[in-house]
């Protein structure tokens, strides 16, 4: 059998692949040089986000065998999710630039960095059951390392902790898969082979199951309640750039992986998704309610990570045309105002130490002592919290309840409203600090390195307020 | 003078007048009474020179018979709300009556509360209401009309309630206010429905639209709707109760609110709706037994009472059924002209009433029997005023009053002959209420020329002077005794005789007992309006018998009444009657605590129930942050920090997904 290859249009996922053992082979040539691999990285990165404009500019589709279905493909959709992945690593490694770490492991980093990448870039684009499980792990693995290397107790224990996860969801992505061939017939997520399955009784339990597994296995790296218990444990013990990758880059991965699923099962009827509508409001519920009682910094992003994970299923659960549109738009605007909090984190802790930026209460005055980086996070949380002035948040929240309300599934868009109040009084609690008189502790300067970053958040904030039409106009 | 050249024409300048002058009074006038009161009288005079400019233009020809106001609302295609007035002869001759009402009520409010710190209020308020009324005159568009009739709610309100510092004044305005409030509901929901289906607000578009379905089971519904909210305003039975009460307002704001305006709003509005009520004898029915039994229950109790000012106001009850009975009455094709009569006659006797009673008030202190028996005697000035207001009020020829009744009951005793239910209802009532409105007008009349009282203080000052003769000792006396001549002749000369004592007690300056002589003399001489072309009155047929024999009943009960009042001690034919029947129609045959048993207690039973509920609501909402902290408390205790219990988690998650996915398929 012969396949055709276009190189151009694999490139997205070639880019960081090839960069992440180039980055160990100049290891191997020049060792012991921090700065040089992150900023290869960021280029790689970069490189990347150059290579998706085809496809955001039309479907691309490529490893199309004679006769037989391509087994890559991308349209806009995926270009956008793949592009937020680049755009999110890279914040996630300028950030981790001026962090000092042991020197010999800084290429590992850079390296597994860029392979969790590649493996989020790819998973959205295949086609074929086997590379979509295997990039699914390539985007997850990496990240247990990245989370251990931290080499702190609570660091391992979160490793740990992800890692056991991390594999009963791949035996229950793997036993998925296994289910969706033996219903359907194929071993891709392509044609119509669901929708023949669906009209075969004896298939069609086989094919929900299968569908809902692969749900299942996917929602431990959106950590969507009962799969979460990993993310706050991973999130206090990781260091936070990393913390930032495992909060915006790993969620992009898992959205594209379940964005896959769902189109190849668009048959499913809507009742089936609502187990997913289900899963979104139980997260938002034991997200907000545990993210209200959390006083340590990291672990409220997680249970706030937790929370706004089931915001982004919710569109996803209708049947409705507009519903993966404001699942990404939602994604998108989680994952830029989610980087700017980890920025100013990153940048307190790098200034003052961790131990500074990891309680809450070190945030009171912020606004004050550092005024950009305090705007930026009120801003922030303004967004996640979907108040005023942070109209982007606002306008996403309501495009995510949309599709629920057209589909009259009640239920669900009066729980998101009521957890859409709780939310309110979430971030409403750690802004409500930046506002205090500060103490008399004593400040560093922040490295200019993340006050860029953090300035370049702010405008993205304030930008994407100004004319929150954009974010969604670009997936019409 | 090109009166349709105008931009503005007299039939909108009767409502924009006294409109602007409400405000003009709240605006400029903030101290003193006088600007104030120069600002009312000269409203009330250009409110009545636009009424006298609309009367010049209907006399010289046709009515420019639709005028725009604000323009038309644009609320899409489904309803059309054009809001405009129609200005026909009922509305030329009402706003007149209005108008007169309005000023004399403005000048005499300047005399009777000139001590009152919230005259400027009052008046206000008065120029207010008028412009209200005079909107529901001339209103062609419910959703106008609505207006006006609110606001004639709310200001009956402020003025019932003008004396707030006492607890019976705020009593009434609220009683006022809820009792009409409670009766416009039906109201709103009626017009409502006749405007929904019909697709406009135009009054006269909705009555041709409802002509055509005139037995249809909505217009009969909508109409008795309508017939609630009127007879709520109008007090009528069973809304009855609140007006007696109003009399704890002041007497100006009574002859006000009682004469031409908001108790005669709704004989105006069902003139309106007429042609649709003349074909449903359903909602006829049910506006003759309301008015009827108003009218009787009304005049039975006016005899009764104890304060006269409470006598006028349940004969403005009966006298208000009077009108809504001739509409009752009324035979298809036939415009509502008389009840129109009536209301410009009692608009003239009653306001002309309410006043002179006000300024007897004023000279003897108060309203109840005991002290204006015999005030008429002692101030013969009112004796003419309160000879016309009385003689009209009974129907005595040829006074206005006699006209419009006679004729009322003429018509009526006409439809009674085609075995009509409502005007037999109707016929009925009035065969009752003429003797009774003779006999409480006379037994007023003789309460307040009662000569025994006079009589009795000058035997009191005899009794006085020769006490204090007793008391004088002997020798004091020779003491104290005139130096005199030889012969006896004083040595000064003797005191001139007294002066032929002068009147000088308080009375209104002479521009407003000249009103007064206007109102009085429209009163007598009113009847000769139906010789005008604007009202189409049969008036050259009348029945001989009929109108022999109610003046017959009339003279009997009069006769009766003087007989019943001989020999009692203020001249009160009512003292006759058992102590016990006097002083429970005073209190309107208790009939609040029927108000209060049939819909103040539910309601209330009905708030505690959902003050209840909503307690348990707070209660359970309260709950809420301790549940979220218990259950906060809970789930950290099993995020155990270790593998074991994420895994377990994933491990159901993973059972209840797929059973979930299975059974829901």
């Amino acid at each position: 059998m012969k396949v055709s290859v276009n190189w151009l249009t694999l490139l997205p996922v070639l880019v960081p692949a090839l960069a992440a053992i180039l980055v160990l082979l100049v290891d191997a040539v020049l060792p012991r040089r921090t700065a040089l691999h992150w900023w290869f990285a960021a280029a790689a990165l970069v490189g990347g986000m150059v290579a998706t404009v085809p496809a955001a500019r039309a479907p691309v589709r490529t490893l199309c065998g004679s006769g037989q279905p391509c087994l890559y493909a991308a349209d806009r959709v995926t270009a956008a999710l793949q592009l937020a992945a680049f755009a999110c690593s890279l914040v996630a490694v300028l950030l981790a630039v001026p962090v000092r770490r042991a020197s010999r492991l800084t290429a590992v980093e850079a390296s597994a960095v860029l392979s969790a990448t590649a493996g989020a870039v790819g998973v959205g684009a295949a086609r074929d059951l086997g590379a979509w499980l295997v990039l699914l792990e390539l985007a997850t693995l990496p990240l247990v390392a990245l989370v251990a290397f931290r080499a702190r107790r609570t660091a391992v224990d979160g490793a740990l902790s992800m890692l056991t996860t991390a594999l009963t969801s791949f035996g229950v992505t793997a036993v998925g898969a296994a289910l969706w061939f033996s219903a359907t017939g194929s071993a891709t997520f392509l044609g119509d082979a669901a929708a023949q399955a669906m009209l075969d009784d004896d298939k069609r339990r086989g094919v929900v199951l299968a569908v809902l597994l692969l749900v299942a296995g996917v929602a431990f790296k959106l950590s969507l309640a009962p799969f979460h218990a990993w993310t706050p444990e991973a999130f206090d013990g990781a260091s936070t750039p990393i913390g930032a990758l495992l909060a915006t880059t790993s969620k992009i991965a898992a959205v594209a992986a379940l964005v896959v699923v769902l189109r190849s099962a668009s048959a499913i009827s809507s009742s089936t998704l609502y187990v997913l509508g289900a899963l979104a409001l139980a997260s938002m519920t034991l997200g907000n309610l545990m993210a209200l009682r959390e006083q340590r910094t990291l672990r409220f992003l997680a249970w706030s990570t937790i929370a706004q994970a089931g915001w982004v299923v919710l569109p996803l659960s209708t049947v409705d045309r507009p519903g993966l549109p404001a699942s990404v738009a939602y994604l998108v605007v989680y994952a830029v105002a989610t980087l700017v909090v980890f920025a100013v984190v990153t940048l307190v802790a790098h200034a003052d130490g961790r131990d500074a930026a990891t309680d809450l209460s070190a945030y009171r005055g912020i606004l004050r002592t550092r005024p950009v980086a305090g705007l930026a996070l009120a801003l922030a949380l303004l967004v996640l919290a979907g108040l005023p002035p942070g109209v982007v948040g606002l306008v996403a929240k309501v495009a995510a309840i949309v599709p629920v309300v057209h589909q009259h599934a009640w239920w669900l868009a009066i729980g998101a409203a009521l957890n859409a109040m709780l939310g309110v009084a979430v971030y409403l609690r750690w802004l409500w600090l930046l506002w205090q008189p500060a103490g008399a502790a004593q400040r560093d300067p922040a490295h200019p390195v993340h006050r860029v970053v953090v300035a370049l958040g702010l405008l993205a904030l304030v930008v994407t307020s100004v004319l929150p039409g954009t974010v969604l106009a670009f997936l019409r | 003078m090109n009166l349709q050249a105008w931009p503005v024409q007299p039939g909108q300048l009767v409502v924009l007048v006294p409109a602007a002058t409400a405000v003009l009074m709240v605006l400029l006038a903030r101290r003193s009474n006088a600007v104030n009161f120069a600002i009312a009288i000269l409203g009330a005079l250009l409110g009545l020179g636009a009424a006298g400019l609309l009367a010049a233009q209907a006399a010289r020809g046709p009515l420019p018979a639709d005028l725009p106001t604000i323009g038309a609302l644009p609320v899409g295609p489904g309803i059309a709300i054009p809001l405009r007035l129609h200005i026909d002869h009922i509305a030329v001759l009402v706003t007149g009556a209005v108008a007169i009402v309005s000023l004399t009520v403005q000048a005499f409010a300047r005399w009777y509360l000139f001590h009152d710190p919230r005259y400027r209020q009052f008046a206000a308020t008065v120029a207010l209401f008028t412009a209200a009324m005079q909107l529901v005159v001339v209103s062609d568009d419910v959703l106008l009309t609505l207006v006006g009739w609110e606001l004639m709610g709310w200001c009956s309100y402020l003025l019932i309630g003008h004396d707030s510092e006492r607890e019976k004044a705020r009593r009434a305005a609220y009683k006022a206010f809820l009792v009409t409030r409670f009766a416009d509901a039906p109201f709103v929901v009626g017009i409502a429905a006749l405007a929904v289906v019909a697709q406009t607000t135009s009054i006269r578009a909705i009555v041709q639209h409802w002509s055509a379905l005139s037995g249809s089971l909505t217009l009969t519904a909508a109409l008795i709707c309508i017939i609630c909210g009127v007879a709520g305003k109008s007090a009528q039975v069973p809304f009855q109760d609140w007006l007696p009460d109003a009399m704890e307002g002041p007497t100006p704001a009574s002859a006000l609110i009682h004469a031409a305006t908001m108790v005669a709003a709704g004989t105006i509005v069902l003139a309106r709706f007429a042609p649709l009520l003349a074909g449903n004898g359903t909602a006829r029915l049910v506006l003759a037994i309301s008015a009827g039994l108003s009218t009787v229950f009304a005049a039975a109790l006016a005899f009764c009472q104890h304060d006269l000012k409470r006598l006028l106001a349940w004969s403005t009850v009966s006298q208000v059924g009077l009108m809504l009975l001739a509409i009752a009455a009324l035979r298809p094709g036939v415009t509502p002209d008389l009840a129109v009569l009536h209301l410009l006659s009692h608009a003239a006797f009653k306001a002309l009433l309410f006043l002179v009673v006000g300024w007897l008030a004023v000279l003897t202190g108060s309203t109840v029997v005991e002290r204006l028996s015999g005030a008429v005697t002692d101030h013969p000035r009112t004796r003419r005023l309160v000879a016309a207001g009385l003689l009209a009020l009974a129907g005595v020829p040829p006074t206005m009053g006699f006209v419009s009744k006679d004729l009322i009951v003429d018509e009526a005793l006409r439809s009674a002959a085609d075995r009509d239910a409502a005007s037999v209802v109707a016929a009925l009532a009035l065969i009752i209420v003429v003797p009774l409105t003779a006999a409480y007008a006379m037994r007023a009349w003789l309460v307040l020329t009662h000569r025994t009282v006079s009589e009795r203080y000058q035997e009191l000052d005899v009794i006085d002077d020769s006490r204090s003769v007793r008391e004088v000792g002997l020798a004091e006396m020779l003491r104290e005794a005139e130096p005199v001549d030889a012969h006896g002749h004083a040595l000064e000369p003797a005191p001139a005789p007294d002066p032929e004592p002068v009147d000088d007690s308080p009375r209104p300056p002479i521009p407003t007992r000249g009103l007064l002589w206007v109102l009085a003399l429209v009163a007598v001489f009113g009847g000769v309006l139906i010789l005008s072309p604007w009202l189409t009155v049969d008036y050259l047929h009348p029945n001989w018998w009929i109108v022999a024999s109610a003046l017959m009943a009339m003279a009997a009960a009069a006769i009766l009444v003087r007989a019943m009042a001989l020999r009692t001690v203020y001249g009160d034919a009512a003292a006759r009657l058992p102590r016990y029947v006097r002083s429970v129609a005073s209190r309107g045959l208790d009939l609040d605590r029927v108000y209060v048993a049939l819909v103040a207690t539910p309601v209330l039973a009905l708030a505690r129930v959902v003050a209840r509920l909503d307690g348990a609501g707070e209660r359970g909402v309260a709950a809420l942050p301790g549940a979220a902290e218990r259950f906060g408390r809970w789930s950290e205790t099993k995020h155990r920090r270790t593998p074991t219990t994420g895994l377990v988690a994933v491990a159901l998650g993973v059972l209840v997904i797929g059973l979930l996915g299975v059974t829901l398929w």
